[in-house]
């Protein structure tokens, strides 16, 4: 091979490896913009979530809201039971009494 | 004389092509590579970021979800209530109507029997009473006027035939009496009560 040819040769070789080495640099490039891209629309996402639910400072408001309301169930959960088998067993009681109490009225005199 | 020499004029041409072509090589690598070092700091910055946003997103959701499912226990236990305040009020109104009612038959049915003429009254026990005239009828007990005097016979101890207890409704265990326990059940002392706000109520 002449020499002329050969330094053609080897300098379209030499051409071809850096264009190969960019090509892989920009890929790297684009990922990692992609991936800053994504992470940056979570980012909005989040915030826009969190603005939504009132801002950073709302966490411990509604961590003592949720305290204060289940304080409140507590004693309002322990008062319903009760009184509802209390008016159940009223209920029975009087469902017994009432037909005796119709017949009594029916018999008295007129 | 000038000789052009082809070969030559190329070879240096090759040569100047080949060294610009590097120092270009070497210039866009060296600012991509700097682009790409950039661009990892900034992307390690926004995955932290991102992090500390879906934590503190996570923190806040938690929080809220449980304070939902206090508020709908609260709104369902407060429903219960409510329908027991209904229940209460409707189960009163009626015993109290029947309880009413009860006393003024009860009331109506022994005063009317006052002045009745027994001719001969069995007791389980005790001799018969003859010409037995009811004078007065309490919640447990009947007195008779008789021909040998006064007899004043109780419930409780059974001396009086369940037939005069039925029909005069006597006794503790008589409707009237039964009515009004259920009137008092039904009247507990009551206590406060908070609202949905969370304020105590008196009733």
């Amino acid at each position: 091979m002449k020499p002329p040819l050969l330094s053609c040769c080897l300098a379209l070789c030499l051409a071809s490896v850096s264009c190969e080495r960019h090509v892989e640099l920009k890929r790297e490039i684009a990922a990692l913009d992609a991936a800053i891209k994504r992470d940056e629309a979570a980012i909005g996402q989040y915030e826009k979530d969190i603005a939504a639910l009132g801002g950073s400072e709302a966490l411990s408001r509604i961590v003592e809201q949720a305290q204060i309301k289940d304080e409140q169930l507590r004693p309002l959960a322990f008062v319903n039971a009760p009184r509802e088998r209390r008016l159940k067993s009223i209920e029975t009681e009087f469902a017994k009494l009432k037909p005796a109490a119709e017949a009594f009225k029916a018999a008295q005199p007129k | 004389m000038f000789e052009f020499r082809f070969s030559s004029l190329l070879k240096a041409l090759l040569l100047f092509t080949c060294i610009l072509g590097g120092c270009e090589y070497l210039s866009r690598l060296d600012k991509l590579k700097a682009e790409l070092a950039e661009l990892k700091t900034r992307s390690d910055t926004v995955r932290e970021t991102a992090e500390l946003r879906r934590q503190e997103w996570n923190e806040l959701k938690t929080a809220k979800g449980k304070l939902d499912q206090v508020e709908a226990r609260m709104a369902e236990t407060l429903r219960q209530r409510d329908i027991l305040d209904i229940q209460d009020r409707k189960l009163t109104s009626e015993v109290k109507y029947w309880a009413d009612s009860m006393a003024a038959a009860v009331e109506n049915t022994r005063a009317s029997a006052i002045g009745t003429v027994i001719p001969e009254l069995r007791l389980p026990g005790r001799a018969a009473l003859y010409n037995a005239k009811i004078f007065k009828i309490t919640d447990d007990s009947i007195s008779f006027l008789h021909e040998d005097g006064v007899a004043n016979l109780h419930v409780k101890t059974d001396e009086l035939p369940m037939e005069f207890v039925h029909k005069y409704d006597l006794g503790p265990k008589s409707i009237h009496a039964g009515l009004q326990r259920l009137i008092g059940e039904l009247s507990p002392p009551a206590p406060s009560k908070p609202d949905a706000s969370g304020k105590s109520v008196g009733m």
